[in-house]
């Protein structure tokens, strides 16, 4: 009886407290430790007669020289197994991991499985040398995994039985070799950690060499794979970063990267889920998204239900909720953060997903040795339904027509030259998109003037031109430029109009230098929009607040036909300091300008992390920040608004904690506190007055307005494991503003008290996947009307509101559910999903409608149960 | 956008929510306010009067206070007649003497159906001559504040300060309505809406008759202009003049019934469809009778109204039979219609006209009813009837 031992080892991320606490594994890993030197444990004696095997799970974590310097069992096969392995695999040797292209400690994950073989009597294998020189390979092939083609790396391939046995691992290609496997009928197996075993007989022809692929089965598909990579070391105190897996699978978000942010602390519900970026109680304007830094003017189509980028094609997100470093600004709120990824280098792979809502394609492929690019688009067809679902609605379609019904589109296109083992990379990505809505109105007699007809068009188109590359030792260097043509346009009728084409370039180029001598790192750079646009527009002025607007606009239409540039110029610095191995510290500023303004502002910003131990860390940071107020609104136009405001500005701070419970399950909890001025007010009409032959000056917005947020966010979360990952995000806020030009103080709009999300996903056997997410969100705010007038020009009421956003409408509760299932082929796999939104069909309250002379009211309430079935094929 | 959602939001609305309809006139209501002549030169008075109607009060009267507001000159919508600060206290409109108390800029016009408003002569005089801005002009403001009480002009202060008490906590009804008037030096003169005829099923409804029609029978309604209603002008935009023509718009209400459109626009294709009491929530009324009200208004502010009685017939109900029709030799005098089951006679028509004013006159036995100004000839008599549909007589009668 003679035991065989099977080995097979995979690579983890290292956890970054980990890596930090080592000084040196930050950044990218470049190159994969290689087993080199592999003792074979022996087979318990004790299990021998027990006639079972077994693999024992193990965290191996290597040093910069390659030893093993710890080993610990994560996936007990029981107490000899475990010690047996033990001893075997802390008298390993790899080749040193690389991080950032320097050698440094990781951690891997290692499994090693015992194979019970019962001693079978050796028989001399017939003609074994017959034709076969010595150390020759004469059976080589390739490991696929089956349905993604992607390569097995690791895998163990056991030709033959007993002591005969041969066995050859798989490299990062997937690709095995061996020599002197003997002529004739060969048992072969596969195996891998995350493979199921892989059995077939193959016929070794003597003085031939035999070549396979094998295409092994994932135990489970479409879950939570991790990807092979080095985690960057988090720069910024307050962020939280999440996986592609995690994306796609949280139920009602379509698998939108950008809906799931929507489901992180600080991030308030929408009404009616539209995909308003409202981070701590702040306006939309006051957060930014960027894509590899590139800002991104809109951020979702209609309606809220995808953004504008795949989602695909992302490496990762990141939301900051406030405190944000000095690398980062014209914005006082939150700010969003994607990567896109490199497109795939190896083979060609892509998917189509058909839904209800829209189809989009995504193809990817390597181009020569470093090169790839990666190619996709989505075409709604709401065009096409909506007529139907009008027809299902009584009345609708009566009273509502479409010249261009909402119609999105959206394009992605990317070319990366990329070579392994290198930091440096090129790439161009060129991307954008088309939200087209054209209605017109049966009956024009709606209007008090007769006009029949509403459209608005939003398209963006960027070009974006990245390179990173390591100018010295201790010097990297990272540029963004991106060119943009963006086409907005707004119309009601034929006389009240906003079109305005921009073509901003944006560049942002940044330099780290490392300094270990002093554990200290230092980033600085330039952060340069341009923004040439031309503005044609003619609309009433605006509406104040203490004033019932005249019900006929064209008799005091305004216009502006302009061109402007706007330059906007900024330079940063960041110094990532660690004055004590616990303690990281940033402290940064950056210096901006506006041009149409006229007025630059300094923003300090500082944080700190301290890692009290391997468990547990404390946080905090205060910073300044200012945005320029929001001009596409015209706030910053001569004859829309006034060109002499202010920026607006917003002083931050955070105290919080996060503690690692487990290696899975985490908990960050935050306290902050928002303090904001200069903000853009509009301003009150000068009603009541009596002297109204005095000439006076038709100031629109002031620089007068103040507010403040404040609160506590948690999340606690289990990240992806096997068969599960998941959070819970509790927000606790409140945030208030002036109102009438400062002398009422209440709400905020978008005060949400209460935010709580539950997210849970979970992988069930033959590849299914079933996921929940429950919210409970206080209801929005509305301002009570506490009377009404009617215009007798137009026939219709005009509310008299009462005090500003101080009802709140009820709860919002709901439960999405998603299910997930795969079908599996050789080289491509099928994926059918159901995402029910509103599962328990609960009329959430949305909005306040009311009759026409405000006498009555009613809650309208958001979408019933709306169950999305979709088919996704890809390769 | 704030078009886009509020148009959204209204057609949200426009769902079955329960809301009573806005069509629908069942207390008291302000349906239009008409200023002749429709629009003012600086120095020109302007004769404002209301339509004022609460069918929840048949046998009182309604107090209707009227109030201006000084123009602005800058129209930028300076005024306390449009502050919603002040118009939610309907107790900044008591007037205490000679305007006192009344917030600054607005002044009493007067009590009851009809008032006068005068615009200062130098209104426009902060600018100079040839300015633009006097001929785009501004708007002058009107506030009818209309009580569901009867109030006399010789009230004392202690009997205006309790109805308004009684106002402010809502326990008697009230309604403010906002008039704006355009004031400018243009020569190109608004004028208000002409009614030309009720078109019913595309078809023009006699004058001055009843609207007959069985219980929840729906008719296609639409109102004929005359082309002159629709008149041309010069709009004054930000890059110049635009010459454009006025277009009308139609408010349709009732008592009682159902319409599918609340307005729609002449000549515009869109029409609405009324369907008549006797639907569930909407019984017919005891005296099958009631009223439409449309309410034209032009795109400048000139408004006109038109009151369309209707009765509910029933088909089991005796047929009047008119055996003769005797035209008075004084126009003074009504024309006398004989004959059996004239109870039941609703309208008698001279051509597409009817009597004015016709009813059963107890005391002689006849229908009576007086003739309108029509052209000399000779026109068949009709008549419509509560058993329903026109019956023609078969007789005549000669206008001299």
């Amino acid at each position: 009886m003679t035991p065989r031992v099977a080995l097979a080892f995979f690579v983890l991320a290292p956890p970054a407290a980990w890596a930090q606490a080592d000084g040196g594994a930050t950044g990218v890993l470049t190159k994969v430790p290689q087993l080199l030197e592999q003792v074979e444990a022996e087979f318990p004696a004790s299990m021998l007669d027990a006639g079972t095997g077994g693999t024992v799970g193990m965290e191996l974590d290597v040093g910069p020289d390659g030893k093993v310097m710890d080993a610990r069992v994560v996936e007990s096969a029981g107490l000899d197994f475990d010690q047996a392995a033990l001893f075997a695999v802390r008298r390993f040797v790899f080749s040193p991991a690389e991080v950032d292209g320097q050698p440094a400690a990781v951690r891997l994950r290692y499994s090693y499985t015992f194979f019970f073989k019962p001693v079978v009597e050796e028989k001399p294998i017939e003609a074994l040398d017959a034709g076969i020189a010595p150390g020759l390979v004469n059976f080589s092939g390739r490991l696929l995994e089956r349905g993604t083609r992607e390569p097995v790396a690791g895998a163990q391939v056991v030709v033959g039985e007993g002591e005969a046995a041969l066995v050859a691992v798989s490299d990062e290609q997937g690709r095995f070799e061996l020599t002197d496997v003997p002529p004739g009928t060969r048992r072969v197996v596969v195996v891998s950690p995350d493979h199921l075993k892989y059995e077939v007989t193959e016929d070794v022809a003597p003085g031939r060499r035999t070549e396979v692929t094998y295409y092994v089965r994932r135990r489970l598909y479409g879950g939570y794979e991790t990807v092979v990579r080095g985690q960057k070391e988090k720069k910024e105190v307050a962020q939280v970063t999440l996986s592609r897996e995690e994306i796609r699978l949280i139920p009602g978000t379509n698998g939108d990267a950008f809906r799931v942010v929507q489901n992180l602390p600080g991030v308030a519900r929408s009404p009616y889920g539209l995909g308003f970026l409202v981070v701590r109680g702040g306006k939309p304007w006051d957060s930014k998204t960027f894509i590899d830094e590139a800002a991104v003017p809109v951020l979702f189509h209609f309606g809220g239900l995808f953004s504008t980028y795949n989602s695909n094609l992302l490496e990762d997100l990141s939301f900051q909720a406030g405190n944000f470093d000095a690398d980062f600004g014209r914005a006082i709120g939150g700010l969003v953060k994607a990567t896109v990824r490199t497109p795939s280098q190896s083979g060609v792979h892509g998917y189509v997903d058909v839904n209800l809502v829209d189809a989009s394609a995504l193809v990817e492929a390597p181009l020569g040795k470093d090169w790839s690019f990666a190619l996709s688009a989505r075409r709604s067809y709401i065009d096409v339904d909506l007529p139907a679902i009008l027809g299902l609605i009584p009345g609708a379609k009566d009273a509502i027509s479409f010249s261009v019904a909402p119609r999105y589109f959206d394009y992605q296109a990317r070319v990366e030259w990329r070579p392994k083992g290198t930091k440096t990379r090129f790439f161009v990505n060129l991307f954008g998109s088309s939200d087209v809505l054209v209605a017109a109105l049966p009956n024009p007699a709606l209007d008090p003037e007769g006009r029949g007809s509403f459209g608005t068009s939003i398209w963006y188109n960027r070009l974006l031109l990245g390179y990173d590359t390591p100018l010295s030792a201790r010097v990297d260097f990272r540029t963004r430029t991106t060119f943009g043509f963006d086409d907005v346009s707004f119309n009601v009728g034929e006389d009240l109009y906003a079109k305005s084409k921009q073509f901003p370039v944006q560049s942002r180029n940044t330099f780290t230098l490392d300094l270990p001598e002093v554990r200290s790192k230092l980033e600085a750079g330039v952060d340069w929009y341009t923004l040439p646009y031309v503005v044609d527009a003619q609309s009433p002025q605006i509406i104040k607040l203490n004033q019932i607007p005249d019900p006929f606009a064209s008799r005091r239409e305004q216009s502006e036909h302009s061109q402007t540039t706007m330059h906007q110029p900024a330079v940063f610095a960041n110094a990532i300091l660690k004055p004590v191995e616990p303690v990281r510290v940033v402290a940064g500023a950056r210096v901006d300008w506006n041009s149409v303004m006229q007025k630059a502002w300094v923003d300090p910003r500082l944080s700190a992390h301290w890692q009290l131990n391997e468990r547990l860390a404390l946080k905090g940071a205060a910073g300044l920040y200012h945005q320029p107020p929001d001009y596409r609104q015209g706030q910053l136009s001569a004859t829309f608004g006034n060109p002499d405001l202010k920026p607006e500005g917003a002083r931050q701070y955070m105290l919080g904690a996060e503690a690692r419970f487990t290696d899975a399950i985490s908990l960050d909890v935050q306290f902050y506190y928002k303090d904001l001025f200069d903000q853009t007010r509009a301003t009150l009409g000068e009603n009541g007055t009596s002297n109204l032959s005095a000439a006076f000056e038709d100031v629109r917005y002031k620089s007068i307005g103040k507010g403040r947020g404040y609160g506590a966010e948690l999340l606690l979360r289990h990240a992806l494991t096997k068969n599960f990952f998941g959070w819970i995000s509790y927000s606790l806020s409140r945030t208030e503003r002036d109102y009438a030009e400062g002398t009422k103080w209440g709400r905020a709009p978008f005060d949400q008290p209460h935010n709580l999300i539950v997210v849970a996903s979970y992988k069930l056997p033959y590849d299914f996947i079933a996921g929940v997410r429950f919210r409970y969100v206080s209801g929005a705010l509305t301002t009570p009307y506490v009377g009404a007038i009617q215009d007798a020009n137009t026939g219709f009421y005009f509310p008299l509101p009462g005090e500003f956003f101080s009802r709140r409408l009820p709860d919002f509760l709901q439960l999405d559910v998603r299910l997930d299932k795969r079908f599996v082929y050789k080289d491509w796999m099928l994926a059918v999903y159901l995402d029910v939104q509103n599962a328990t069909n609960r009329g959430n309250v949305e909005a306040v409608v009311y009759s026409f002379d405000y006498t009555h009211q009613a809650y309208l309430t958001g979408l019933p149960i709306l169950p999305v079935l979709g088919v996704r094929g890809e390769w | 956008m704030k078009r886009a959602l509020g148009v959204t939001l209204l057609l949200a609305s426009a769902c079955d929510n329960g809301f009573p309809p806005e069509t629908l006139v069942d207390s008291l209501r302000v349906l239009s306010v008409r200023s002749t002549p429709a629009d003012l030169v600086p120095g020109e008075s302007a004769s404002l009067e209301g339509l004022v109607l609460d069918p929840s009060r048949p046998d009182a009267g309604t107090a209707v206070l009227w109030l201006g507001c000084e123009p602005d000159p800058y129209n930028q919508n300076r005024s306390a007649c449009s502050d919603p600060a002040l118009l939610q206290d309907p107790g900044s409109f008591t007037p205490q003497g000679a305007d006192g108390g009344l917030p600054a800029g607005m002044s009493l016009l007067g009590f009851g159906a009809k008032a006068t408003l005068t615009t200062p002569k130098t209104l426009f005089d902060v600018f100079p001559q040839g300015d633009p801005r006097r001929v785009s002009g501004t708007v002058a403001q009107v506030l009818a504040f209309a009580v569901a009480a009867e109030v006399k002009p010789t009230a004392t202060r202690a009997e205006l300060d309790d109805l308004f008490a009684r106002v402010k906590s809502k326990e008697v009804p009230s309604l403010i309505t906002l008039f704006r008037l355009h004031v400018s030096e243009s020569p190109e003169r608004n004028t208000n809406p002409i009614f030309q005829h009720l078109l019913v099923d595309g078809a023009a409804w006699p004058d001055g008759a009843h609207l007959v029609v069985e219980a929840q029978q729906q008719l296609t309604l639409d109102v004929e202009a005359p082309d002159a209603a629709f008149e041309p002008y010069t709009n004054v935009t930000p890059d110049g003049v635009e010459q454009k023509t006025e277009r009308l718009m139609a408010a349709w209400f009732s008592t009682g019934g159902r319409f599918t459109e609340p307005r729609t626009a002449l000549r515009e294709g869109v029409k609405t469809v009324f369907t008549s009491p006797g639907g569930k929530g909407d019984p017919v009324p005891g005296t099958r009778e009631g009223s439409l009200w449309i309410v034209l208004r032009d795109t400048r502010g000139g408004q006109a109204w038109q009151q369309v009685p209707f009765v509910v017939c029933a088909k089991g109900l005796p047929t009047p039979n008119v055996t003769d029709v005797r035209a008075p030799s004084n126009p003074a005098f009504p024309v006398a219609i004989d004959g059996q089951h004239l109870e039941y006679l609703v309208d008698v028509l001279v051509g597409e006209t009817a009597l004015v004013g016709g009813g059963l006159n107890a005391a002689t036995g006849f229908w009576e009813g007086k003739l309108p100004p029509l052209p000399k000839g000779t026109y068949p008599v009709d008549f419509l009837s509560r058993s329903c549909g026109r019956h023609s007589t078969g007789l005549s009668i000669t206008v001299p």
